[in-house]
């Protein structure tokens, strides 16, 4: 035999049973329509997606990146030869134009 | 006019479509945020951004699926959106008042919903079964309201929900469990 409680849980499952459609309200269809052309003149702020904004600064990123590290090495390698010039010089083994004298 | 003849005219950005299209789908969306949503204010409001969604989206409409499965489950993403921004606002609310700030800001608790189109005996039960309804996790939230509310087959729950039917059946089944879970609290706390 079922408790109280089982057949007041019973009854309140079966609450929906006949349920009828909401009306929706009054005008809601014109406003639908007012909604839709008013975005029809809105300039879309998400119109370039948020992935495409990240990609297109990743690969600015990784261009600065190549960059500084080429200016980098360049520098280094302009620094190294210049050391190793001043090097010969003082041992006499450059020319006027400092170039590598053969020996 | 077929719902082909309608698909193309909307692409096309015909305003006699879309107009056509808003009549015959707005009573079917506001049911559906309705239920999901248990607020007529918000149940509009949503209504309107799936009908912009629809309107700014229809271009890709790949027509796999019918116009009103594809119709409804933008309805039931917006929904469920609206309801997920609420949550996090609660939680955020919930976290600052541990620090001590806005302690006296109440904590959201939703109203009773007393759904217009339930049998006036029933009424009052259904307000319960709402409460419970609106507990629980998205996903069987989402198939007991197209199925109970909306009155919706299993297959046609399977399509919006980009499942299969013995999933819903499987959501269906774990829903109920539960509801009858939570109404026992209910019982118990309140009779």
């Amino acid at each position: 035999m079922e408790s109280e409680k089982e057949i007041w849980i019973e009854r309140t499952m079966n609450s929906l049973d006949g349920i009828q459609s909401a009306i929706p309200p009054v005008g809601m269809k014109d406003r639908i329509l007012q909604r839709v052309q008013d975005q029809k003149f809105r300039i879309e702020p998400d119109a370039v997606k948020p992935a495409t904004v990240y990609r297109a600064a990743a690969a600015i990123l990784l261009i600065m990146a190549l960059n500084i590290i080429t200016c980098v090495i360049f520098e280094k390698s302009v620094s190294e030869k210049k050391g190793i010039t001043s090097f010969a010089k003082e041992y006499l083994m450059t020319d006027s134009n400092d170039n590598f004298i053969n020996i | 006019m077929n719902e082909t003849e309608l698909i193309v005219l909307l692409k096309l950005g015909n305003a006699q479509a879309f107009e056509y299209l808003v009549d015959n789908h707005q009573a079917r969306v506001f049911n559906a945020c309705l239920g999901v949503l248990h607020n007529a204010e918000d149940a509009e409001d949503v209504a309107q951004e799936v009908f912009v969604e629809v309107y700014r989206s229809i271009h890709g409409f790949k027509e796999e699926s019918k116009l009103s499965t594809w119709i409804y489950r933008i309805a039931m993403t917006k929904s469920l959106d609206l309801l997920r921004g609420r949550k996090r606002k609660k939680r955020f609310a919930f976290v600052k008042s541990l620090f001590g700030e806005d302690s006296n800001t109440p904590r959201f608790d939703p109203p009773d919903f007393f759904h217009p189109g339930v049998q006036l005996e029933n009424k009052e039960m259904s307000r319960y079964l709402m409460k419970a309804i609106s507990a629980l996790p998205e996903n069987q939230k989402v198939a007991f309201t197209l199925h109970k509310i909306e009155g919706l087959s299993y297959l046609e729950i399977s399509e919006i929900m980009n499942t299969t039917v013995s999933s819903v059946e499987s959501l269906l089944f774990r829903a109920k469990q539960n509801l009858k879970n939570l109404l026992e609290d209910y019982y118990k706390s309140n009779f």
